[in-house]
């Protein structure tokens, strides 16, 4: 490498302002915007509808606890099971509570009563979260009666509580109390973004002029560390997004990263030959290279096929979750060693397929 | 035919053959459907018959896999950190003694908030377990103490019993969440990569341009919906995604909404010249349209202003109505999202028809001027 000939690629670089505002501004565009769009850490003020079939005291100071939580926002009140399906089938509520008849009644006479929550599952993120906050409201209320129903046989409050509340259930989240999608996707998206735009960027530039391989791709790949390591400061400065781990640490990683696509980029390059090709498959690749990354379904629920050809494929299932644990958490997974060495190895083949290519498009 | 071949084979690729990989691969690769056997690290510090018990409920759930057992509070959050784990229960000394003399001791559960796809599913799981074991020694207390028959004694400890309904995906499937609309999504990609560098102005003029518009317009809104429809063929008959709609319904938005992704993918390739950059402008602006679309993270969840930029972006009528036409059979909004398609392909048409008229009579003013 010589330093005259990296000048000179900075020079063609900065030269062309598309590079940076794709390579650099684009990454941190995309930062910002989706985290503002998922700015609102709860999904709150979820709609509900109502079914109240016994208008009791009770009915009502139930349907209170709802209304009176954030979660929810009482919207619709239906007059009957129908209604009821109908407003939640047409996503007009996302979960509906039926309270049946003679509830009030069947409870005070010890006969029990029945109240049910009907949720949209089609949406998993919110079904689940609808439910989870609906039940700890019934459990809670459940507790209140239990313990009213012991008063009244002359158990001290004190001992009808410890009596209802046998044991207390506690649940701390860790890391992101509010289970957020920003703090979910952002941290492990800022390395797919910069990735895709260094593909689409680096390849281009490959195709439109091969000389300087050596001294082009370091600066590509610096520069694409640098824009992660500011993305990385976004996240944690501007959406305040708590990041535990090392943005030097985090940075470097990509950078090592970015050298094992190299041979994956070179390899496009030289089998699409064509600017237009080459983005058009660069782009096409970023939704499969995160769905496939074990980041929206789990690695460890992956089964072992596809796992091997995701992982002799495309290098992002090797670092995007590690990575992402290591800056919120501060601490690398375990395995992590194991990963690296598997994500280096993948780095050395393809870029020994990246250098024949070259050296057969340069023969040419 | 070499010629229709060059033509033809990156289209192809992109608006069939990516999209048909990755959606076998990924509905294999979701092949459990549920997220099962969630890592969990316990610790017992208390070790009785009763504990044991609780533990082995979680253990006897398909939900849960316990990882680790630990000798500390401390070590299961440790545990946690290294991703070793994600779900913790930490049971606390003395647990059983402090039961039987009504202290009200506390379990604790961990739950791993960066991993939002199990830190729910998880949050409810356990809870139900733990729910379970309580009020069943709460059912002996209230025996025991207050001669209760056994149905009594369950009145008065859960007074109200909670049944919950999931309607449209009851199993809470992750193919049937995720798979069809983040596939037509990825198909959505291709497709409008494909045409933001068919119609170019300056390469043809005046009706030339518009037969070569409606054209290629109808050839690749075809495609799409023909590769839309192979996929959901795919999903329903080999990954078991119901098929709970009417299919000529199906076909006729799946056309109205590759028709709008055509429209607006061939308005932005008239007004930029050129071809890559093109492709790059209509990239950026249907690659998020996943997100921003309200697949995932709903409209109603995002600020104002995204969800009025959502409202130029196809995908947000289409999405959802994929996924409720399969699960459900039905769409409340299908005639809202048809008549929008309709009014996209015709605000892009004729946007890029006066375009087009525009640039090129600029073109030929440019040239008389030359020629003069």
């Amino acid at each position: 490498m010589k330093i005259s000939r990296f000048i000179e690629e900075i020079k063609k670089f900065f030269a062309t302002p598309k590079n940076i505002v794709i390579m650099v501004l684009g990454p941190l565009f995309f930062t910002c915007l989706f985290g503002y769009v998922y700015s609102n850490d709860y999904l709150n003020r979820v709609p509900m509808a109502v079914l109240d079939m016994d208008q009791s005291s009770l009915s009502r100071s139930l349907i209170d606890k709802f209304d009176d939580n954030e979660r929810y926002e009482l919207n619709y009140i239906v007059s009957d099971m129908g209604e009821l399906e109908s407003v939640i089938e047409s996503k007009e509520a996302v979960i509906g509570l039926f309270i049946p008849p003679d509830f009030e009644k069947d409870i005070k006479s010890k006969k029990g009563a029945t109240a049910a929550m009907i949720i949209d599952g089609t949406n998993i993120a919110i079904g689940n979260n609808a439910m989870a906050t609906g039940s700890e409201i019934l459990n809670t209320v459940n507790a209140g009666i239990t313990i009213s129903f012991l008063e009244g046989k002359s158990v001290p409050p004190r001992l009808a509580s410890n009596y209802a509340q046998l044991f207390k259930m506690n649940s701390r989240t860790l890391w992101d109390e509010k289970l957020s999608y920003k703090t979910y996707i952002l941290p492990g998206m800022i390395l797919v973004l910069v990735q895709q735009l260094f593909l689409s960027i680096f390849v281009v530039n490959y195709i439109e002029d091969r000389s300087n391989l050596v001294e082009k791709s370091l600066l590509h790949i610096v520069i694409g560390a640098v824009t992660y390591g500011l993305c990385f400061l976004t996240l944690k400065k501007v959406l305040h997004i708590s990041l535990l781990g090392n943005v030097f640490i985090a940075s470097g990683l990509v950078f090592l990263y970015l050298c094992c696509l190299l041979g994956i980029a070179i390899t496009i390059g030289k089998v699409l030959n064509d600017r237009l090709k080459a983005t058009q498959f660069c782009m096409m690749m970023s939704l499969p290279s995160f769905l496939t990354a074990g980041y929206v379904w789990p690695a460890f629920k992956m089964p072992v096929l596809i796992t091997g050809v995701v992982k002799a494929l495309w290098p992002l299932i090797y670092l995007v979750s590690p990575l992402r644990d290591y800056i919120i958490k501060g601490v690398f997974p375990v395995g992590f060693q194991t990963t690296l060495l598997g994500l280096v190895i993948f780095g050395i083949l393809w870029m020994t397929i990246g250098v024949k290519a070259f050296k057969k498009t340069v023969e040419v | 035919m070499k010629k229709a071949i060059k033509q033809w084979l990156m289209p192809l690729i992109l608006i069939f053959i990516i999209p048909h990989i990755i959606n076998i691969g990924a509905c294999y690769m979701m092949n459990d459907k549920q997220i099962k056997d969630i890592p969990m690290a316990v610790y017992m510090g208390d070790q009785t018959a009763l504990t044991r018990q609780i533990v082995q409920s979680f253990e006897d759930t398909e939900t849960f896999r316990i990882v680790k057992y630990a000798d500390s509070a401390d070590e299961v959050e440790a545990s946690m950190a290294v991703g070793e784990s994600v779900y913790g229960l930490v049971i606390p000394e003395d647990f059983t003694k402090d039961l039987k003399k009504y202290k009200s001791p506390t379990i604790l559960t961990l739950i791993d908030g960066t991993q939002l796809s199990s830190a729910a599913f998880t949050r409810i799981q356990g809870t139900e377990i733990l729910l379970t074991t309580k009020i069943g020694g709460m059912i002996n207390v209230f025996q025991a103490k207050f001669d209760l028959a056994t149905e009594d004694a369950l009145h008065t400890a859960a007074p109200i019993s909670i049944t919950t309904r999931l309607l449209g995906n009851p199993t809470r499937n992750y193919i049937n969440f995720l798979l069809p609309g983040m596939m037509a999504s990825l198909i959505q990609i291709g497709l409008a990569m494909s045409t933001a560098s068919i119609v170019t102005v300056g390469e043809h003029r005046g009706l030339d341009f518009e037969k070569c518009y409606f054209k290629q317009m109808l050839l690749y809104a075809m495609a799409g919906t023909l590769s839309i429809l192979l996929m959901v063929l795919v999903q329903t008959t080999f990954f078991e995604v119901p098929f709970r709609g009417n299919i000529l319904g199906l076909i006729l938005l799946t056309f109205a909404f590759c028709n709008a992704v055509v429209a607006l993918s061939m308005f932005l390739s008239t007004i930029i010249k050129n071809k890559v950059f093109a492709t790059q402008v209509v990239a950026v602006f249907f690659i998020p349209s996943s997100i921003i679309g309200g697949y995932t993270w709903p409209l109603v969840a995002m600020p104002l202003p995204i969800q009025k930029l959502a409202t130029i972006m196809p995908f947000t009528y289409y999405g959802d109505f994929l996924r409720s036409w399969l699960l459900e059979g039905n769409y409340t909004q299908y005639n809202h999202s048809l008549v929008t398609f309709v009014l996209m392909i015709a605000i892009g048409a004729v946007t890029s028809l006066m375009m087009n008229r525009l640039l090129s009579s600029k073109v030929v003013k440019e040239a008389i001027v030359l020629e003069n």
